[in-house]
This record gives structure tokens, sequence and C-alpha cells, in this order.
């Protein structure tokens, strides 16, 4: 079994399955084209992207129907052909959604504007604009304690 | 800042190597043509909120981690 070092977790096995393949990248990493969705016992909801490619880059992301309960995903043609899926894919079923978590000083945000579409059946994945709705890239998840505090 | 009428076909230059063809216009969109030297960034306004967005998310470290984890706890604990 093939291993992967990771940002967070030291080297960590991976099957082919639990590769993301990600034609594009992601915006502004446009060569980090292969990851592991990582998911650690106990810390669910929160998931982990880790590029195959680079040790050094791991992003924490979230289920987006766990950060939005009324998300509602649209796609460009263009994206949708990259993945292999409909322009209004049902998430959970067809595909899986991840905001990407941003640490700021003085909170957590999610970025609901771009997230990570991954098609469930192909394992092929984009980060797509959803620009239909409206929805930010610095979604507030969190006040920190000590934002809070300040 | 310039506003500037345009019809579909039309063009607008800018300095004397960059030209913008609006080739189609639709109810809420328009679709453009660009042509610029390739050292001049071309790239849609939210395309590069995202990229900076990403570059923030990717300087995370494992003491993000424990913030982000804690956010967590919080909310279960509410």
């Amino acid at each position: 079994m093939p291993g992967c070092a990771t940002k967070y977790f030291g080297i960590r096995e991976y099957t082919a399955q639990s590769l993301i393949t990600m034609p594009c990248g992601l915006h502004g990493f446009g060569r980090e084209t292969a990851f592991l969705l990582i998911q650690i016992s106990g810390q669910e909801p929160l998931a982990y992207l880790q590029s195959v490619i680079s040790a050094d880059l791991c992003f924490m992301a979230l289920p987006i129907l766990a950060v939005d309960r009324t998300y509602s995903l649209c796609l460009d043609e263009a994206d949708a052909a990259l993945i292999g899926t409909t322009i209004e894919p049902e998430i959970g079923r067809d595909v899986l959604c991840l905001a990407i978590l941003t640490v700021r000083p003085s909170a957590v945000t999610a970025n609901l504007l771009a997230p990570v579409v991954l098609n469930l059946r192909t394992r092929n994945a984009a980060q797509c604009i959803n620009m239909k709705q409206g929805y930010s890239h610095q979604h507030m998840l969190q006040p920190h304690r000590e934002g809070l505090a300040a | 800042m310039m506003i500037m009428r345009r019809r579909k076909g039309e063009k607008i230059l800018i300095g004397d190597n960059i030209v913008i063809h609006i080739s189609q216009i639709g109810r809420n969109k328009v679709k453009m043509a660009i042509q610029a030297p390739r050292e001049i960034l071309v790239i849609a306004e939210e395309l590069q909120r995202v990229s900076l967005e990403n570059t923030a998310a990717a300087s995370a470290s494992a003491s993000d981690v424990m913030t982000v984890l804690s956010c967590f706890q919080d909310r279960s604990a509410a």
C-alpha cells in the first residue's frame, strides 16, 4: 500500500480508492492535482484535504451541509463536465461538497463561494465557484473565545 | 472610473495591446474575448478572491487545527 507524507499525521497509507483527482487543482494551487480525503475518528465532521504532491499542503474542510443546511449547489457547465456530473447534483447522493476552512485571528470562516465538489462515483473533483446564491468566501463559522473577549 | 456603452460585436481598446471584444450579451451575462500580452494576468475577480482565500487556508498550523476542533467542542457543549 503506498504511503503519503502528510502535514499533520506523519506518513499515511492509502488505497487508490481514497485518492481524489483534481484535474485543475485548487484555485491558486493548479499543480496540486491529487489529494487524500482524511477523516479522523472523533474529529467528525472535520475532514482534511491532504495534497499527495506536497506534504506541507493540507486544508481543513467541512461538509457544506454541516455549515449551512440549506446550501444550494449550482455548477457551471464547464465544472460539471470536468467532474462528470450535472449542473445541480444532489449533495450526498451524487457529490460530496466540502467547504474549506480558514482560521483568522478572530474567527474561523468557511468558503461557501467555492466549495470542493467531488463526484462520488469517479472520485474526480474541482473547486467550483457557486455564484448563483451569492455565498461568501468568508462565511463566519464560530467566533474564537479570544476574539469575543477582545 | 470610466463607463462605456458597447454593443455585441464591438471592441474596447486598453493601451496599445489589450483588446476586449464583446462577443455575446445575454440577460445577466456578457461574454468577452480578451486579447492581452502573456505577462498581463487576466482573471475573474472572484477567482482571485478564492485564490487568496485558499492561500490563507493553506497557511494553517497545528494550533489552528486545535482552534477548529475547539469550535466543535464549544458547539456540542452549547
